[in-house]
């Protein structure tokens, strides 16, 4: 194996036509290489630098703004929720003080029309006691009268049966 | 036992001449181009959808973006001069994430189809590190002194220094910047190199104690869990060093459009 | 609701107490839900932040020793290739062999403290998860 080997060395050292030194330092071999590393580099920099490049930078770019770009619109979101919640307790807070505004209302108005109804019916009962205590009155006055004459008449009748005497209701009345 | 070193050794598959220099196609040009069509390849077909939802490979693709993107931003983004809030008000260096991403995934794939078995390594060539290297000290030079005219020299002058040792000091600051390439290109050659070089070692001790058969045969599990640990090792290394690479890219372009520690 | 608002006068009873814990949880849960998506969020920004780190760790690493050697070995050509050009074998070597050796240490320095820095940065002002940049 080994003698193979050394065959083929000694082959390509004759082949290349020169001292067969150690290949990465021989000169004979940096012209070529240049060359061909001047070529390969300038193709290779020239497809990367116009196409590959700023393709891949588009791309990330893209990304990294739509990326971005949904995060802001979900902090958007957020904040607008919150406004919304916020605006929702608001207007909460507004119908509940308007409700209890118009339940008081409400309330003093009743009120107040109970009140008069309230007055108007004590005015008319008061009207209707002081009309019940005039006819009482005046039935107790009639009464009384009746009761004089009564007390006369009877007190006429009384002393024409005791004494004889016909005296008269009025006459009788006159003494009582 | 078979040769650690045959691995790196250059095929010319197809002779070229390109204005008399010597601009042969071999293996090591193959994998380069290999490497440049499966990156593109891949960074193009894989976005093809689109999609907001990423498929898998998408995903493969925009994490190795999203990488280098975040490896550029904090190397460049703040100018170290410690007053620099403005993450997202310059973004001028952003003009260099192209460059940046292509020298990373293109040394990392390089890197990479190294550590299938039989492959080619381009990376452990001093000629092609080198090559990487001196682009980037090129493109540090030029924007430095487009951006900075000769200010850029500044960079060369640090402040606070008393003027007696100033020259010593910048023939230092110069020798420090002219060692940038070397460093970055020798680093990357080096570590691929002698990661390979290890490796090969270590699977040629297997086949060497699996041949001598009976006892040695199962003394060769040794260096099977050796291999294997190192065989985890180089993957990382294969990564670190195009990381490396390419920030150390960063730092240098950085020190171009803001010279003048 | 109404035949529930009679009975509580004085209670914050708007809504009947059933239906109103059922959507402040739902507000709750919401807000978790996006507080969560935040927070990974920000968990993603710092755990990158962390690997970033760590890489750099282990880059700053493997990069001291090369610093070291390359400007070395810079000063060293430099002063081999003027010794050359102006024929001071061997002085300007040695001279700048040191100089070299000297760019060498200012490049390590350099590079623990722009690493300190790096750290500093980073977890100074809050130790742990580090905040996202606000343009993050």
């Amino acid at each position: 194996m080994a003698e193979t080997h050394h065959n083929t060395e000694t082959g390509v050292a004759h082949e290349a036509g020169h001292k067969a030194g150690f290949p990465p330092l021989d000169p004979a071999n940096f012209a070529p290489q240049i060359i061909w590393l001047a070529i390969t580099f300038a193709l290779l920099y020239g497809l990367l630098s116009k196409i590959a490049l700023p393709r891949i930078g588009e791309v990330i770019e893209e990304r990294r703004d739509r990326i971005q770009r949904d995060i802001d619109a979900a902090e958007a979101l957020k904040a607008e929720t919150e406004k919304a919640l916020r605006g929702y307790e608001q207007s909460l807070a507004d119908a509940r003080s308007k409700a209890g505004g118009i339940a008081r209302e409400t309330r003093d108005k009743l009120a107040t029309e109970t009140d008069k109804k309230r007055h108007a019916s004590e005015a008319e009962v008061a009207a209707k006691i002081a009309d019940a205590e005039g006819r009482i009155a005046a039935m107790k006055a009639n009464a009384l009268q009746n009761v004089g004459d009564i007390a006369a008449e009877t007190a006429s009748a009384i002393v024409g049966k005791l004494i004889g005497v016909d005296v008269s209701a009025a006459e009788a009345k006159k003494h009582l | 036992m078979p040769d650690p070193i045959h691995q790196f050794e250059i095929k010319r598959l197809i002779p070229l001449d390109l204005f008399g220099l010597d601009a042969t196609f071999t293996n090591s040009a193959l994998f380069m181009l290999l490497a440049a069509v499966l990156v593109s390849g891949f960074l193009i077909l894989s976005m093809q959808g689109r999609s907001l939802v990423p498929t898998r490979l998408q995903s493969l693709a925009e994490m190795l973006y999203e990488f280098v993107a975040n490896m550029v931003r904090d190397t460049m983004g703040h100018g170290h001069d410690d007053h620099g809030h403005g993450h997202g008000h310059d973004q001028g260096y952003m003009k260099f994430f192209p460059l940046v991403f292509t020298i990373f995934i293109f040394i990392l794939t390089l890197n990479m189809l190294g550590m299938i078995p039989g492959f080619f390594t381009s990376t452990s060539h001093l000629a092609v590190t080198a090559g990487l290297a001196l682009l980037v000290f090129v493109t540090v030079l030029i924007v430095g002194f487009a951006k900075n005219g000769f200010g850029f020299l500044k960079l060369f002058v640090p402040s606070g220094v008393p003027i007696y040792v100033l020259p010593l000091v910048v023939a230092i600051e110069i020798i420090s910047f002219l060692s940038r390439p070397i460093s970055h290109s020798v680093r990357l050659f080096a570590n691929m190199l002698a990661g390979h070089i290890t490796l090969k070692v270590f699977a040629g001790f297997i086949i060497m104690l699996l041949g001598a058969g009976g006892a040695y045969g199962i003394l060769s599990i040794l260096p099977l869990t050796m291999a294997t640990a190192l065989t985890a090792l180089e993957f990382l290394v294969a990564f670190l060093q195009a990381y490396v690479f390419a920030m150390l890219t960063c730092m240098y372009l950085n020190d171009a459009l803001h010279p003048g520690h | 609701m109404p035949k529930s608002t009679d009975g509580q006068d004085t209670g914050g009873g708007q809504l009947s107490p059933q239906e109103r814990a059922q959507f402040e949880r739902r507000v709750s849960e919401l807000n978790a839900k996006l507080e969560k998506r935040r927070a990974e969020r920000g968990a993603e920004a710092a755990d990158d932040a962390g690997a970033a780190m760590r890489g750099r760790g282990m880059a700053y690493g493997m990069r001291m020793a090369s610093e070291l050697v390359g400007a070395v070995l810079v000063g060293a050509a430099i002063g081999y290739g003027l010794d050359w050009v102006l024929g001071t074998k061997p002085w300007l070597l040695l001279v700048f062999f040191v100089l070299g050796f000297a760019a060498g240490v200012l490049n390590v320095m350099r590079g623990y403290e722009r690493l300190q820095a790096d750290i500093k940065r980073e977890t100074g002002g809050n130790i742990g998860h580090s905040v996202p940049d606000d343009d993050d």
